[in-house]
């Protein structure tokens, strides 16, 4: 088929006139050929003008050729006369010839253009690929993006929002316009280079502030930023007319689903034009941030939304963002006539979505990497102040101490409480650092062979010297040595710990109990109190740093729990929280043990 | 009586004052040095009957400063260190110091270190010619015997060698690897992972409590320390 109506007339008249000038070639010399040779040379004409000019031009010229020869070259001459029905033939022929190299062409055209249209998505969407990846700054991206999508799908307005984790709220971070109607590019009519019509903002950004690219004279052209770098050759009319044009093609749709397979953007299959019931509508908005005056409500639905939802008002449309089925954003197209989108439409459209998405997925990532740089550095200070408190706090908890002694000496009994903070203050700081090492990967574990009674023993010392006043009764099962492999050092600290929080939090006059014992290949520390035990909700956040239970006033250092697991799990160990029958808590610590049998063989 | 001569090495006025303080009235006269130098100098002059070394020293290590020591003078050394140098604690007792105690220390605590140590210096005697009585325990070194109570113990060859090496050297903190080497015979070796249950083992046996020691006390992260002083 002809490329337009008008190519089409240009074809018919061309190829009528080399009928007539064959014509009269053909006519000069009527005596010396045959009927045969004439029928031939108009079958030239015909196939040669339905080649060109499609089956139209084709049936046109068939049929003036037939007339042509009937009436100048069959005798009768000058006569439309069929006197041979055999003669009838030659008008089939010529009309059958016509309608085959039609056909024929249609189809090449057919193919040629499915090919092209398949070239042109292939390119608009590696364009927005490559717009995603090579702005230097992630925001600068999206904004791109946003004005890629709304001239391809030929929008008025696009928006881009960034869901931030943080806050639940929505952040603006893109919006495209187009002052002239992006309908005009539809028709080919390249409305970017006039400069009046296009512009990409991007308003949100890591600072919340907003930034007005259009305020800066910053464009996004399609034909100086898109497709440099990405075609060397093609047609430069812009990405734009190219995805308009690919609308058309059904097969659009499966080009994008394949590229985005397994990633992101929702595909629907619907077939009809879209019916949106917009009751969902009335449902609670989410908060949108970084808007200027021209405000528009998202409502809720359109993050958790598999496909497209009809804006708050007629004109827009909403589709959530995701990357890995994790909604990231949301992306809303506004056009004044209201936008109409079928089946096709809207797979494409899910298509450029999916590079947006990719876009706020790297915004996204980039602030948290910025946030994790900042952390680490926050960390690390942390850590050398830590080790400086810590090395700076003995002398003066040593020269504290040895008031304390003196005072007591001269018979103050409070000297003794001095003494006991200092010896508080000290662990403190220790697990603190302790707790620092930890998370900076610096505190070294070296688990060996040890008895379980060493251990406890050790820790049981220790508790005499700092709580002298508190029992603490103490049980080894009976028989065999239970011997771990562990870190003598951590294992005493994690001990140690969980008994001076059963002594903190039991009533005085009650004994701490700690026990051990081995259970299916490990060694089982318990350290059980009379205490009031912890509420279901609290017995995994008191695993957490400076936890404090429910309405707690007394001291706490709020790290002695969080230490504990820590330094047990270094070491293949755990620690856990379990409500104690008859009233309290019980707290026990895990950690592998060595068999029997293989101790005996290896200590020989 | 002449006072027992104490020398105290440590860089901060505040601590030196402290440890004066906790052993005031004991009969002891003490001397304090600022720095290493002064330290080594100040022993080399006074020859005292005990030195408390601090670790943190600016001029020399407290390594350096005990090794320099050792060449020379016989008295007992008590070192004074930090939680979280258990690292530095085992060299220095490894160097020859006798004990330490950890900052911030209580002054009750390093009096009956610096006692117990002055004890076990006065007090040295030739060791396996008698049988000792530690508590309820008798050991007669001589003669390889052990009993409690008039009930002979039977000791495997290890806990025997572990036993003996206490013994020798009652009242000092024992590293895990000079345990090992007073046992083995040799510096390193897979058995020395298993030093704490042999240790465990000998407890269970010589011990009233395994789980409340009165003989062998754990020194966590240092080694084991044999309570015999009183011998």
């Amino acid at each position: 088929m002809p490329a337009s109506p008008r190519g089409a007339a240009r074809e018919a008249l061309l190829w009528t006139l080399a009928a007539a000038l064959l014509t009269a070639a053909m006519l000069h010399v009527r005596d010396r050929i045959g009927e045969a040779h004439v029928a031939l040379g108009y079958l030239l004409v015909v196939l040669g003008a339905s080649a060109r000019g499609g089956r139209r031009v084709g049936m046109g010229l068939a049929v003036l050729a037939f007339l042509a020869f009937n009436y100048l070259f069959l005798r009768p001459y000058y006569t439309l006369e069929v006197r041979n029905p055999l003669d009838w033939l030659v008008l089939l022929a010529f009309l059958a010839a016509g309608a085959v190299a039609a056909q024929l062409l249609h189809r090449a055209q057919r193919e040629a253009a499915h090919a092209r249209r398949r070239a042109d998505e292939i390119d608009q969407l590696a364009t927005l690929g490559a717009e995603a990846l090579k702005a230097a700054r992630a925001e600068d991206a999206v904004v791109t993006i946003a004005g890629v999508i709304r001239t391809a799908l030929a929008v008025d307005r696009c928006d881009i929002y960034l869901r931030d984790d943080a806050t639940a709220r929505l952040r603006l971070m893109a919006r495209s316009t187009s002052a002239d109607g992006a309908v005009d590019d539809r028709s080919g009519t390249s409305t970017d280079t006039a400069g009046a019509g296009d512009g990409s903002s991007a308003i949100g950004s890591v600072d919340g502030l907003r930034r007005d690219w259009r305020a800066r004279g910053r464009r996004w052209n399609p034909r100086t930023d898109a497709v440099a770098g990405v075609r060397s050759t093609g047609s430069a009319d812009g990405a734009s007319r190219r995805a308009t044009a690919a609308w058309d093609e059904a097969r659009i749709g499966e080009i994008s689903a394949e590229m985005v397979d397994g990633v992101s953007a929702p595909l629907i299959d619907h077939s009809a034009v879209e019916t949106v019931d917009t009751a969902d509508n009335r449902q609670t908005a989410i908060s949108v941030d970084g808007f200027s005056a021209d405000d528009v409500s998202i409502p809720e639905t359109a993050l958790s939304s598999a496909e497209f939802l009809r804006g708050t008002d007629s004109r827009s449309w909403l589709m959530a963002l995701r990357v890995k089925d994790e909604p990231v954003g949301v992306l809303r197209l506004e056009t004044a006539g209201g936008l109409m989108l079928d089946a096709r439409q809207r797979r494409f459209a899910e298509a450029l979505a999916y590079y947006a998405a990719l876009g706020l997925e790297r915004v996204r990532l980039t602030e948290a990497a910025g946030h994790a740089e900042a952390l680490r550095e926050a960390d690390r200070l942390k850590d050398a102040l830590l080790a400086s408190v810590s090395h700076d706090l003995r002398t003066p908890l040593t020269t504290i101490k040895a008031l304390a002694h003196e005072l007591a000496a001269g018979g103050d009994e409070r000297a003794h409480v001095v003494e006991a903070e200092a010896d508080r203050l000290n662990r403190f700081v220790a697990d603190l650092l302790d707790l620092a090492r930890l998370n900076a990967g610096a505190l070294p574990i070296r688990p060996e062979p040890a008895a379980a009674e060493d251990v406890l023993g050790a820790a049981l010392q220790q508790a005499a010297a700092v709580w002298p006043a508190r029992t603490v009764d103490a049980s080894v099962q009976p028989g065999e040595l239970l011997v771990g492999r562990f870190d003598f050092v951590h294992t005493l600290h994690v001990i140690t710990n969980l008994i001076e929080n059963a002594v903190k939090y039991s009533p005085d006059d009650t004994s701490v109990e700690v026990a051990v014992h081995s259970e299916a290949g490990r060694i089982v520390f318990t350290v059980a109190d009379r205490g009031p035990g912890l509420a279901p909700h609290e017995r995994e956040h008191v695993f957490r740093p400076f936890h404090r239970g429910d309405g707690q006033q007394g001291p706490g250092s709020g790290i002695g729990l969080a230490l504990a697991r820590r330094l047990a799990e270094a070491q293949d160990g755990e620690v856990r929280y379990e409500p104690r029958p008859g009233g309290g808590s019980r707290f026990t610590l895990s950690l592998p043990a060595i068999p029997p049998d293989e101790l005996a063989r290896l200590s020989s | 009586m002449e006072p027992d001569l104490i020398l105290v090495i440590d860089d901060e006025p505040q601590v030196r004052r402290a440890v004066r303080n906790a052993l005031a009235g004991d009969g002891v006269r003490v001397v304090e040095a600022a720095t290493g130098e002064a330290g080594i100098d100040a022993a080399a002059a006074e020859r005292p009957a005990l030195v408390v070394l601090d670790l943190g020293l600016p001029d020399l290590s407290g390594i350096q400063v005990c090794a320099e020591l050792r060449k020379w003078c016989s008295a007992p050394i008590v070192v004074l260190s930090a939680r979280h140098a258990d690292h530095e604690k085992v060299q220095l007792l490894d160097a020859g110091a006798d004990d330490y105690v950890t900052k911030p220390f209580s002054p009750a605590e390093l009096r009956a270190r610096v006692r117990a140590q002055l004890r076990r210096a006065r007090a040295q005697a030739p060791d396996g010619a008698q049988a000792l009585a530690f508590g309820g325990l008798a050991v007669d070194v001589a003669r390889r015997r052990v009993e409690r109570g008039g009930q002979a113990i039977h000791l495997t060859p290890t806990e025997w060698d572990l036993l003996r090496a206490f013994v020798r050297h009652r009242g000092r903190t024992l590293t895990h690897g000079q345990l090992f080497r007073a046992v083995w015979n040799r510096s390193d070796g897979d058995p020395q992972q298993y030093l704490r249950v042999h240790v465990a083992n000998l407890r269970r046996k010589i011990e009233m409590d395994s789980l409340r020691p009165a003989l062998i006390v754990t020194e966590p992260g240092v080694g084991y320390r044999f309570e015999g002083g009183g011998a």
